[in-house]
């Protein structure tokens, strides 16, 4: 079982996710925005667990999510993040990219479509 | 938990944003602060996210258009007025409504019409539907395989986005099968200077698949961008044989290198110029400038005359007789190994040793040899199944009969000569199954069977051996009758407690037929007999089994290998005879008493608790022996079937492979020969047919 982390201040996305990963049996923490998903990130260092993804919106309050991946790149160097965007083609994929996320996911998405993403990016 | 929990999770945020979002509304009215127009947006942004998921999607297209008109609103190329503010407030009681009740359509168009001329006055006219492009055909295409050359050249800071190239050529390669394949090591530095975090690799694959370029492009969806990725697709360079020949003819090796990326163009101008001038080698020019190094040059030149080979078609015709003669050339150079072996025993040690593991290493390559040709020789046995579909069909007719013919294991290979030859007894036992095995649909339906009777070929490789079997799912063999007709033969005695096998093998002598009234179909003379005959003469055995309502098996065993076999040699007197090792279960000396003569058949012995019929090979040729008394002498024990025998001889002689030259028939009417075979020293040696000599003794 792996940690993902879903960042969203949606909880219907963040639900959503927990449910469409929930069937590859991974975990699926919940963060509302950057800043509480840093946090969580280091709860989970602190406990000795690894994070295996994160899944991150790009608009959020407080830390929005392109300030998220830089700051968790700072962190971290290689752990997958794809950010959610309903911009599809969108300049905030790009911002996202050069900040250092591995991919992205373009809302409202169906659980498969996730799954897939997941699977192609978590081994 | 089901999408209803997600369902209320959202009418539970979307009614937290909506009062947040009303709130800010009306205080827009009072002014635009930034900070304001920006939290309203992410609003509308959240709300058509999570409607979408929700599974909304009226409300979600809805949003869409209203999170664009918002977009120009912050981007400022829409003013902040009433009426704007009116028609953001209305949209937002169309919202809820829409989620808590009902969505009213006539009231979304009015908004719409309305948001639609603040989009035209913002100068960017969007329809949400845009992003939204049917998803290219992503499905598999029946039949048509593509060819795409793939080109993945990653960049060095891959890693740190979190992306595993690995992973990717994985799910690359997962669409279909890999044609072609390298990975560029040109990139790749020396050890101490190898930074692991830095990806080096690109990898070049041919890739053969069912999946159209979308599906490609989806695996490289995130790294297509800003990576080297190249996708062609060169389906018609494979489909159109022609015109692909013709290509890959003239294909250069320049071109190769070019196509495969190891070059540039300008470079490939710069050494063809040099190469009309000194007229050397390409390959060797483009090494010398530094634009390639000399493994890429042999790769290419390898591709080159793959490509050759390819042209010059991978396959020959090749007359099945020419096959025939290298197999007993091959022969030949096994006679002459062992005969260079038998010198090398009469060597001093140190030469002999020497010779002798020579000769164990050309003993390999021969095994080796002997291997390949007879995989030239295999062929599948589908084709001669298939044959019999006709027959079954027209067969079952004639004895309005209705059965179905199953085919299994048709991808089996046999030898060539296997299969011509197997093919008449193949049919000869289906006409049986379909004659005496398959019941008229009538009486199937009474037995409380499927009107439509079975009856299956089924081919399949087994230690060493091919089984072919024929199974019916008819009303099995009717041992009784059988047994009845054994006694009006005079083949059984009354009293005789025969086994079921032993009731079976009654089937296979000359002239035993059973059906009451002779068919059209069987009965016609050539028996079972004849059929256990051609399968003999092929070094197999047939076996009967059967099951009273629920039908037969019969199950041929066939030899994998013809021509060549691995043999023991045994002594007597002073000529040597060839026992096949698969059919030698053990060699003893017996003890004195264990040796008996029994009443009718004749002198046994005792092996393991068993007695097993006891030849005396010197009796059975009308030859000259050594010892004459079964004490002193050495016993073969053989197997065939189920049947054991032992073979007296004199002693052992030794064990090797040996080419089986076929005796004619004048030679011998003996079934307990199968052979001959040419031995080291010259002499020729004769061999032992294991199942023909029970046969002999069974008479």
């Amino acid at each position: 079982m792996k940690n993902i982390l879903a960042v969203d201040d949606s909880p219907t996305i963040r639900t959503s996710v927990e449910y469409a990963l929930k069937g590859l049996g991974h975990n699926v923490v919940q963060a509302e925005n950057g800043k509480d998903a840093l946090d969580k990130f280091n709860d989970l260092k602190e406990k000795g667990e690894s994070l295996a993804m994160c899944i991150v919106d790009v608009n959020m309050p407080v830390m929005d999510g392109i300030t998220f991946v830089k700051e968790f790149r700072k962190l971290d160097k290689f752990t997958p993040v794809v950010i959610l965007t309903t911009e599809s083609g969108n300049s905030k994929i790009e911002e996202g990219k050069s900040a250092g996320a591995s991919g992205w996911i373009v809302k409202p998405f169906a659980p498969g479509e996730l799954v897939k993403i997941v699977e192609k990016l978590v081994r | 938990m089901s999408e209803n929990t997600i369902r209320d999770v959202f009418l539970e945020e979307a009614r937290e944003i909506l009062r947040h979002l009303e709130a800010d509304l009306i205080q827009l009215e009072d002014g635009d602060d930034p900070e304001l127009i920006n939290r309203i947006f992410r609003y509308v942004h959240t709300i058509k996210g999570s409607s979408g998921i929700a599974g909304f999607d009226v409300v979600y297209e809805f949003t869409h258009k209203l999170e664009t008109l918002l977009d120009m609103v912050r981007n400022g190329k829409i003013p902040v007025e009433k009426k704007l503010v009116d028609l953001l407030l209305e949209s937002m009681d169309w919202i809820a409504t829409g989620i808590y009740e009902e969505p009213d359509f006539d009231r979304m168009e009015a908004l719409l019409d309305r948001t639609g001329k603040y989009h035209a006055a913002g100068g960017g006219a969007v329809s949400a539907s845009e992003e939204e492009d049917a998803p290219a055909k992503n499905g598999p295409s029946e039949d048509k395989n593509f060819f795409f050359l793939v080109r993945a050249s990653f960049r060095p800071m891959v890693f740190q986005s979190g992306i595993d190239p690995l992973i990717i050529m994985e799910d690359l390669t997962a669409l279909g099968s890999v044609e072609q394949k390298r990975v560029n090591l040109k990139r790749l530095p020396e050890l101490e200077e190898l930074d692991p975090e830095r990806c080096y690799l690109d990898w070049t694959v041919l890739l053969k698949t069912k999946h159209p370029r979308s599906k490609l492009d989806d695996v490289f969806i995130f790294v297509k961008d800003d990576n080297d990725i190249t996708v062609e697709d060169i389906t018609a360079e494979f489909v159109d044989d022609e015109k692909y020949n013709t290509m890959l003819q003239e294909r250069k090796l320049g071109e190769i290198l070019l196509k495969r990326g190891i070059i540039t163009e300008e470079e490939l101008d710069d050494v063809l110029s040099s190469q009309d001038e000194s007229n050397r080698k390409l390959g060797d020019l483009i090494v010398e400038k530094g634009y390639a190094d000399e493994k890429s040059i042999k790769y290419a030149l390898g591709e080159q005359s793959r490509i050759k080979s390819r042209i010059q078609t991978t396959t020959v015709r090749v007359d099945t007789r020419k096959l025939d003669s290298l197999l007993n050339l091959l022969g030949e150079i096994v006679i002459s190994q062992s005969s260079i072996s038998r010198i090398s025993e009469e060597l001093e040690e140190q030469h002999g040793f020497r010779l002798k593991n020579a000769l164990y290493a050309m003993d390999r390559i021969t095994r080796e040899f002997q291997e390949q040709i007879m995989a030239i020789r295999m062929i599948p046995i589908g084709p001669t199944f298939e044959q019999f579909r006709r027959f079954v069909r027209d067969a079952a007719a004639d004895m309005k009969k209705e059965i179905r013919l199953d085919i299994r294991g048709a991808e089996t290979e046999l030898d060539k000569t296997v299969i011509e030859q197997i093919s008449d007894p193949l049919k000869h036992m289906l006409r049986n199954a379909i004659d005496h095995g398959i019941e008229p649909p009538d009486e199937r339906e009474k037995a409380g069977k499927k009107r439509t009777g079975t009856v299956t070929l089924n081919a399949y490789h087994q230690e060493g051996n091919i089984y072919i079997e024929i199974i019916d799912d008819g009303q099995g063999i009717d041992r009784a009758a059988i047994k009845r007709k054994g006694l009006e033969r005079g083949l059984i005695k009354p009293g005789d407690e025969l086994t079921d096998k032993q009731i079976h093998d009654l089937l296979f002598l000359p002239g035993f037929s059973t059906a009451e009234n002779v068919g059209e179909l069987s009965g016609r003379g050539v028996g079972m007999d004849v059929v256990k005959t051609n399968i003999e003469a092929l070094r197999g055995s047939v076996e009967i089994f059967s099951e009273e309502r629920r039908g037969s098996t019969i199950r041929i065993k066939l030899p994998l290998t013809l021509a060549i076999i691995e043999g023991m040699l045994v002594r007597v007197g002073t000529n040597v005879y060839i026992i096949p090792l698969l059919s030698i279960v053990e060699s003893l000396q017996p003890a004195r008493d264990h040796v008996k003569t029994v009443e009718g058949k004749g002198e046994v012995m005792l092996v393991r608790g068993e007695y097993v019929p006891l030849v005396r090979l010197y009796e059975h040729f009308g030859i000259k022996s050594d010892v004459t008394n079964p004490w002193e002498s050495l016993v073969v024990v053989v197997e065939s079937g189920s049947d054991r025998l032992g073979i007296m001889i004199d002693d052992l002689v030794g064990q090797q492979q040996i080419v089986i030259k076929s005796l004619e028939n004048y030679i011998t009417q003996s079934r307990a020969l199968s052979g001959a075979a040419i031995l080291g020293d010259g002499k020729v040696a004769l061999i032992i047919d294991v199942h023909g000599m029970v046969g002999d003794l069974a008479r």
